[in-house]
């Protein structure tokens, strides 16, 4: 142990070791000096300072997270540990019990594995009921969408749009009837650099709906995975088109939204 | 801890036959953080448990404040602690809970980094002011008053440091950057960082403890 050094230098040190960057030297003054209950408060008032300026005031996880963690903590342990080796030297003095028979052991095994299964299980189980009910307290988009001038009545199509849950409702008042061989077709328009198969006008068909008896009322939509991406989707279209290759996106929107 | 009742010898946190294994936890609680970490880095995973208990409220704001998701936090929490023994820490060089909070929030940018989410969030992060941040949403509002008046200290604490103490606790514990990553960007030795680094440090302390004083 070294003698003591001056308040200053001892101030360095301390500061160098909450910051994390003490050479080895410096490492190695700082063990050797004599203990010093002054300079133990220094150490926890400089810890203090630097969380209260610029790390996080503390904030509590799950209280799932500590047992996921100390049950795989103890599963990697057993895993990893080394078969009983023929020693020269006593054990350690631990708190010893005599050695089970191999069933015992490999009972025990089986039952920790088990215990481990099932209580990550239960806490993903917890994760993804969390994640369930994070989405359905996600809001409804609802767009309007504007009619162009192809269409000439004063129809109003709605669309809700739950993007997390890929579904949606479609809500139509006073569209047009249809003509034979004719229906209505839902479009997602997509950024031409969207990573998924479109047509050529970079559109996916979304939903068909018929004109005749179901111009009116609510349907329900499944929307495309790309509305899980932000800021792919550029806009929803509504377009008539032949009933018999509503894919071949021939004709131009009566209703659009861009979003 | 009594030198007489446990013995940190070669990483093994030891009693004598008579103690109870409620008496080593006991104990064991009362243990340095280097104590503990070198038990577990020998294998004594109950270790693992007083250090997540004494250090998670920290571990989980920082990833929480990067991430931005309550979920990822945790994902990169469970990954901090789990790893936490095979890390390089040097209990000899400095305090585990400050490498806790280094390690933590490169791990958290590093994700966001390769979830190419980075950008809106890092840039928030990057706006943010150092001591601004505060979970507005679990706050008594008897402890506001408090917080405003600490935030208020620490921002005469930060003001009154040097522009290269001041940068380089910055580029340190906001950017995440280590000190050599510090000194190669501003072109200065690496011991001149680690003095604005230490000196700051200390001014900041010493300026904190004045105004609470006040």
């Amino acid at each position: 142990m070294s003698q003591p050094i001056p308040p200053e230098d001892r101030q360095i040190l301390n500061a160098g070791y909450i910051l994390n960057d003490l050479s080895a030297e410096e490492a190695a003054l700082l063990a050797s000096l004599p203990p010093d209950p002054a300079a133990d408060q220094e150490i926890a008032a400089l810890q203090h300072a630097l969380e209260a300026s610029y790390l996080s005031e503390e904030v509590q996880p799950s209280p799932q997270l500590r047992e996921a963690i100390m049950m795989a903590a103890r599963s990697a342990a057993v895993s990893q540990e080394p078969p009983p080796a023929v020693a020269d030297t006593p054990p350690p003095l631990r708190l010893v019990s005599p050695p089970l028979p191999r069933w015992v052991r490999m009972s025990g095994a089986i039952a920790a594995s088990a215990i481990v299964a099932l209580s990550a299980s239960n806490y993903w189980l917890w994760r993804s009921l969390q994640t369930q009910q994070a989405q359905l307290a996600q809001p409804t988009v609802t767009v309007a969408l504007q009619p162009t001038d192809a269409l000439s009545s004063p129809a109003q199509v709605v669309v809700d749009l739950q993007p997390t849950q890929l579904r949606g409702t479609l809500r139509i008042e006073n569209l047009p009837p249809l003509e034979p061989g004719k229906v209505y077709v839902l479009w997602t328009l997509l950024d031409p650099d969207a990573p998924f198969t479109t047509d050529d006008k970079n559109a996916i068909l979304t939903h068909v709906f018929s004109g005749t008896g179901q111009a009116e009322g609510t349907q329900d939509l499944t929307l495309p995975s790309a509305f899980q991406q932000p800021g792919v989707v550029r806009a929803i279209a509504i377009t008539i088109e032949d009933a018999s290759a509503p894919q071949r996106h021939a004709a131009a929107p009566i209703l659009i939204q861009q979003l | 801890m009594t030198r007489d009742s446990v013995i940190i010898d070669a990483g093994k946190v030891e009693v004598p036959q008579s103690e109870s294994s409620q008496s080593l936890k006991a104990t064991a609680l009362q243990g340095s953080d280097a104590d503990l970490w070198t038990a577990l880095k020998q294998g004594q995973v109950e270790m693992l448990g007083i250090l997540y208990d004494r250090h998670v409220g920290l571990v989980y704001a920082i990833a929480l404040r990067v991430l931005q998701n309550s979920q990822d936090a945790e994902d990169l929490t469970q990954d901090i602690f789990l790893r936490l023994s095979q890390t390089n820490y040097d209990p000899q060089r400095g305090s585990l809970r400050t490498f806790l909070a280094v390690l933590t929030r490169s791990r958290g940018i590093d994700r966001l980094r390769s979830k190419q989410r980075s950008r809106t969030s890092l840039a928030r992060l990057q706006a943010e002011q150092p001591h601004a941040w505060m979970d507005t949403s679990t706050d008594a509002l008897a402890d506001t008053a408090q917080r405003q008046k600490q935030s208020q200290q620490v921002e005469a604490a930060l003001s009154a440091l040097s522009d290269n103490q001041r940068q380089v606790l910055h580029l340190a514990y906001q950017e995440g950057m280590t000190q050599a990553a510090i000194a190669d960007q501003l072109g200065m030795p690496l011991g001149t960082v680690k003095a604005w680094a230490r000196r700051g440090l200390i001014k900041l302390r010493q300026t904190l403890q004045t105004l609470s004083e006040e």
